[in-house]
């Protein structure tokens, strides 16, 4: 069993931002969600000091708008637009690389801690040496061949930093004097401790932790060197790193932070140096006009274009990596941020024993917004979410390991005990993507039938010819999705073939572990008449059929299988060791937490890649991050992850015909959850999938909806955490249902339980509930009709004929005929509600029957082994005589 | 011919192997005096006779192992294990704390009414803890602690413990020794699939829930294919609970088999018939009884354990 604790943002990532304009979908833009935008404009210029006189070579007016800058959170992307810049050359297609800060006129956002004024003290204020970088060629500049590098004439610098070596003294101990360079300029990052990382060549002055890695981490750094079009327009998006992924930038709730936007407009010269001492000052004549050519470059590449490899040198007057020079700096845009405070600085501010719930994923980030609520409020506690998946907590739940569970569905075998399932939010999946079109920008109108969910999932597109020729089941397929007709007249105008990866295009990033999701996306697929045709063996109208392994598999499950068995014989070191290669290719992932990082920054998990050739320690890893631009990458998130974290969710077929798509909006969602049906037998609502796709109002539903709820029991609670968790749910019933990015609020990606959204009846419903819990009756409400616990002194237990306390075993919700039934169910509390009581006893829902367990095998063996042991002793004289007639 | 000499001849015919003549010689042992001439069957003829010589032989024997030897071995341990728990209670070394192994004995249960003296109860629910008695499924409070305790027991094979538990009637009492002392159950009813499941336990209650099958009609006594429960309520005061509840296999629920048995029983089945082409080759070479001497006990042994693996892929509690 594995379980992962909140805070699970303290993954230890590095962080980064891919092209922007993806930020999807109307979720994300929900009134109270969109935090105040952020809008500034700027005149900026290029001014060179040449004979004493001022001469203006640009100037440019510059606006710079973000979105979402307060109330952050970890890994939260911030889309970030702009116009009016100096449209940027040299372009590399992922802008969060160490090559992107060779780019021309980019324009660099980059994460700072500190406020910018000059009216704060020294400590708190914002500059070049608190703004993260996470290579060191960002921060370091040296040149062997010119003694006049352009930081040297830069005009807008303090004397010292024009001096030949600006560098530490006394100089750091891990760089060779011998190797230091005849003009050198540091940058050194001043970490949130106080403690500065010197950086300089390779890093070899040190680096903070976070960044050491930058060689080998998958994940990028979010320092981004954004491109601005022709006419200097262009966006990106910035994923905000806090504390728990970078300490050492150390943003926080209580640390100020910016995001500072620096337009390069390149460097404004000054090669008269006057007034600095005469080392710095060039020689006036070839020297001093030398000097000023190279500082007073415009950029070897056109606007637009993209860096070639032939003409790889950069001009630094000009170049992103330049940020740091002051000519640069002096012309940034600050955009202040706030960071929420986060979960996880719970178990700092609130050292009370926490009341754990463990469970759905899907809540992770409501619970993220909710934990904090709760344990800075002194007069609450302190709430933990456990994540582990549906399945495991409702098993947990019923074996009373733990006291209560965030879930989606009934649990398969009924609780052996009263548990209330009420109800917290309304969420779902998303099948989030990552795909680049033909000119490299994300695509962002994805459509996705149900069959095409099916066709990924059941490894049925072979990835390549060598395959095809292998497997022969599915040789005729296309080799990915990419390549199917299906796809293309779904999403007309993708690239069918070319720089993309063909192992991301043919599978679908999904759980390996039990879930409710895998239930619910299977629900999904079962419940199309065409999808399941095609499971069951049909081909398509185009002639692919599914893969043999998966044919007529039973649906919907818990948990996707890997069926495939096809062993790839490769000359790869790595696949001597046979292993079935579609499923390296699905390689799914046990949490949803890890799907959505790998989403987020076009990881690709297929684990296809070769290490440590010729060493004993020969393995295969996942392929690692897909280059930006030709990204096909596709994963089941939860919707939540996808509108925080910035992805695209694809639109899903919501009827047969195959006319009608539902993207996640708030319309869509409730639409859907307008479709929840109550489900006494169950005690929960439960989404009629075949409906869904038969009915006209399922045609505006999302299908990736689902009823997430809280389930905890109403029996054998201690009495402290009793009240604990009634507490929880009658909060979670009302105050904790506004949409928000504040504590206590519901971020993006959940339909609030609310009138409004026609969801009143099953807020009542967790608001009754609650009563249920803390008094532990014993007895859960009615689903259709919920009428509140007695609440006055007095045993809140029904006595006589009351339901289950749980034996643990036998025992289901709902009505039963079986044939021994020696009680009949009879409602123990008659309903004797008046207006204005305050004691009302509510009808109680009979808990449970006991559920026989039935055997064939047990109740044949027997019976079977003496028939053969009769038909024996038939057969054998029987056998002889024939046998001997015979042979007369 | 003296008759010595005609007797030594009938000797060795009558033991020579069976694949030269067909197994009904066998009538021959019977008969005294010299043999009309019978005609021999042809090869596959006999060999189908012996493999359904062979089927029936072992059919039958695992009738006999299930319904009655099974019952020697359960006694057997029972006799053991009572020793083993009688210590601890004498010694106080019984388990209450912490895991208990499986297997090792946790309880002594009495249901006068329905014949149950001095059962023991071991930990574990698995087929295999069940083939030494009633199992206490191990995610549950022992008997006379707080909550709700479950034991489950066999109703059919190994010494059927738990066969009549469903002749209980409400008001009956049940005694149940454990290391922390004896207690007294009432019970309060048989409880068939179907029926409502009995009333909240009251706070500081304790329950007793006995799991076993049974069957209706032909099947009744010896072939059960329902699970059927007896519940019964603690009379005085619960002890509280020192365990936390521990996770348990599938395999402990009612009506699971032990699918873990497959891989002894092949080996089982394996070495009975190596057992057979010994006796085989063994008559060839040596006398007839010498070979039944070595051969019969090994036969025997391979077969016991054989059958008690193969019991322990069928459903738990029958």
């Amino acid at each position: 069993m594995t379980l992962r604790r909140r805070p699970i943002t303290a993954l230890g990532v590095v962080v980064a931002a891919g092209f922007a304009f993806a930020a999807p979908a109307e979720l994300a833009a929900t009134p109270a969600a969109s935090a105040a935008g952020f809008s500034a404009t700027e005149t900026i210029y290029r001014d060179h000091l040449v004979g004493g006189a001022n001469q203006v070579v640009d100037t440019r007016t510059v606006t710079v708008k973000a979105g979402g800058t307060t109330n952050l959170r970890e890994r939260q992307q911030i889309s970030v637009t702009w116009s009016g810049a100096h449209p940027t050359g040299g372009i590399v297609g992922d802008v969060n690389s160490e090559k992107a800060s060779q780019e021309e006129y980019p324009v660099v956002l980059m994460e700072c801690r500190g406020v910018d004024s000059t009216t704060v003290a020294a400590s708190q204020r914002l500059s070049q040496e608190t703004c993260w970088t996470q290579t060191p060629a960002e921060r370091f500049d040296s040149s062997y061949t010119y003694q006049w590098p352009s930081y040297r004439l830069d005009r807008y610098a303090s004397a010292a930093d024009r001096g030949a070596i600006v560098a530490p003294s006394p100089y750091p101990a891990g760089c060779p004097i011998t190797a230091q360079a005849p003009v050198e300029h540091w940058v050194p990052f001043v970490a949130s401790s106080g403690q500065v990382y010197q950086g300089g060549l390779n890093g070899c002055g040190g680096m903070a932790p976070e960044a050491a890695n930058f060689a080998t981490s998958t994940v990028p750094g979010n320092t981004t060197y954004g491109v601005s079009d022709t006419h200097g327009n262009g966006a990106a998006s910035f994923v905000a790193q806090s504390v728990e992924s970078n300490a050492s930038l150390g943003c926080s709730s209580s640390v100020k932070c910016a995001l500072v936007v620096i337009p390069i407009m390149g460097m404004s010269c000054d090669p008269a140096a006057a007034g600095l001492p005469p080392a710095d000052q060039p020689v006036p004549g070839p020297e001093a006009d030398a000097a000023f050519a190279l500082c007073s470059g415009t950029g070897h590449y056109q606007a637009g274009q993209l860096a070639s490899s032939s003409q790889n040198q950069e001009d630094p007057a000009v170049a992103g990596r330049m940020w740091w020079a002051a000519s640069n700096w002096r012309n940034r845009i600050t955009i202040p941020l706030t960071f929420a405070v986060a979960s996880s600085s719970c178990s700092v501010v609130n050292k009370s024993a926490p009341v754990d719930i463990y469970g759905s994923e899907l809540m992770a980030q409501a619970t993220e917004q909710w934990a904090p609520y709760f344990c800075l409020d002194p007069k609450l506690f302190n709430l933990t979410h456990v994540q582990t998946s549906e399945p495991e907590a409702k098993n947990l739940l019923a074996s009373g390991g733990i006291e209560a569970a965030f879930a989606a569905d009934p649990p398969l075998t009924p609780f052996g005990r009263p548990v209330v399932q009420a109800p917290v939010a309304v969420s779902g999946f998303a099948v989030s993507y990552l795909i680049d079109d033909a000119s490299g920008h994300p695509y962002t109108k994805l459509r996705l039938s149900p069959r095409l969910l099916a066709k990924l999932l059941s490894e049925s597109y072979p990835t390549g010819p060598g395959i095809a020729a292998g497997e022969t089941g599915i040789a005729h397929n296309p080799y990915d999705m990419a390549l199917d007709p299906e796809f293309q007249a779904l999403n007309p105008g993708l690239p069918t073939s070319g720089p993309f990866d063909a192992t991301g295009a043919s599978m679908l990033l999904a759980l390996s572990s039990n879930s409710d999701v895998t239930w619910a996306l299977t629900s999904y697929l079962n419940a199309d008449p065409l999808a399941r045709a095609w499971l069951n063996g049909q081909p398509d109208p185009w002639g692919m059929v599914v893969n043999p392994a998966y044919k007529g598999l039973s649906l919907p499950t818990e948990r996707w299988p890997l069926l495939d068995t096809f062993v790839y014989n490769s000359t790869s070191p790595c696949l001597q060791n046979p292993a079935p290669y579609l499923q390296l290719v699905a390689a799914p992932l046990s949490s949803m937490t890890n799907i959505s990082l790998d989403m987020q920054f076009g990881i690709e998990n297929s684990q296809l890649q070769c290490v440590n050739q010729n060493t004993p320690a020969v393995k295969l890893v996942a392929l690692g991050r897909e280059i930006p631009g030709q990204r096909f990458l596709l994963g089941v998130t939860s919707l939540a992850d996808s509108t925080r974290y910035g992805m695209s969710a694809a639109a899903l077929q919501t009827d047969i015909a195959g006319t009608t798509f539902a993207s996640p909006t708030t319309a869509s969602l409730r639409a859907a959850a307008a479709m929840l049906t109550p489900d006494t037998s169950k005690g929960a609502w439960l989404m009629p999938y075949s409906a869904m796709h038969s009915s006209p109002q399922g045609e505006a539903a999302y299908p990736g909806t689902m009823l997430l709820t809280a389930d905890i029991p109403t029996s054998g609670l201690p009495k402290v955490d009793a009240a604990r968790y009634g507490r929880f749910l009658s909060l979670a019933s009302g105050a904790m249902q506004s949409a928000g990015l504040g504590n206590g609020q519901l971020p993006p990606g959940y339909l609030p339980l609310t009138a409004g959204n026609g969801l009143g009846g099953l807020a009542q419903f967790t608001s009754v509930a609650a009563g249920y819990v803390t008094a532990q009756s014993g007895t859960v409400p009615s689903l259709t009709n919920p009428v509140a616990v007695r609440t006055s002194s007095g045993p809140p237990t029904p006595t006589g004929t009351g339901p289950s306390t749980g034996g643990g075993l036998g025992a289901r919700p709902g009505p039963s005929t079986g044939p021994h039934a020696t009680t009949a169910p009879t409602p123990t509390a008659k309903a004797t509600a008046t207006g204005g009581s305050a004691t009302v006893a509510g009808p109680i829902q009979p808990v449970g029957m006991t559920v026989g367990l039935r055997s064939g095998l047990a109740g044949l063996m027997l019976p079977l082994v003496l028939l053969l042991a009769l038909v024996g002793a038939v057969a054998i004289p029987l056998t002889t005589y024939l046998g001997r007639r015979a042979s007369e | 011919m003296n008759a010595v000499q005609t007797a030594v001849k009938e000797r060795i015919v009558r033991f020579a192997p069976p694949t030269l003549r067909g197994p009904g010689s066998w009538k021959l042992i019977q008969r005294r005096g010299p043999r009309p001439a019978r005609r021999e069957l042809p090869a596959r003829a006999s060999a189908t006779v012996w493999v359904l010589v062979g089927c029936c032989l072992l059919a039958v024997w695992f009738l006999l192992y299930a319904l009655v030897l099974s019952g020697l071995q359960e006694a057997r341990a029972q006799t053991l294990l009572y020793a083993q728990i009688r210590e601890q209670f004498a010694l106080g070394t019984g388990p209450v704390d912490g895991p208990i192994p499986y297997g090792s004995p946790v309880a002594v249960m009495s249901a006068k009414s329905v014949g149950l003296t001095d059962v023991v109860v071991v930990e574990g629910t698995t087929a295999a803890e069940l083939t030494a008695g009633p199992g206490h499924l191990s995610n549950t409070p022992l008997p006379g602690e707080v909550g709700v305790s479950v034991i489950m027991g066999r109703s059919t094979t190994f010494g059927r413990p738990f066969g009549e538990i469903t002749s209980l009637r409400s008001g009956d009492e049940m005694t149940i020794t454990t290391s922390l002392g004896t207690f007294t159950y009432t019970v309060s009813g048989v409880r068939y699939p179907g029926d409502r499941l009995p009333a909240a336990l009251p706070a500081g209650g304790a329950r007793l829930v006995l799991v076993t099958t049974y069957a209706e009609g032909w099947r009744s006594g010896w072939a059960p294919d329902q699970t059927v429960f007896v519940d019964a309520t603690l009379k005085g005061k619960a002890q509280p609970t020192g365990r936390t509840p521990s996770t348990i296999p599938d395999t402990a629920l009612p009506m699971q088999g032990l699918p873990s048995a497959l891989m002894p029983l092949v080996l089982w089945m394996q070495g009975l018939v190596l057992a057979a082409v010994g006796i085989v080759w063994g008559r060839q070479r040596w006398s007839g009884w010498t070979t039944w001497l070595v051969g019969l006990p090994v036969a025997i042994a391979l077969l016991w354990a054989a059958a008690e693996t193969a019991i322990l892929l069928l459903p738990n509690v029958i």
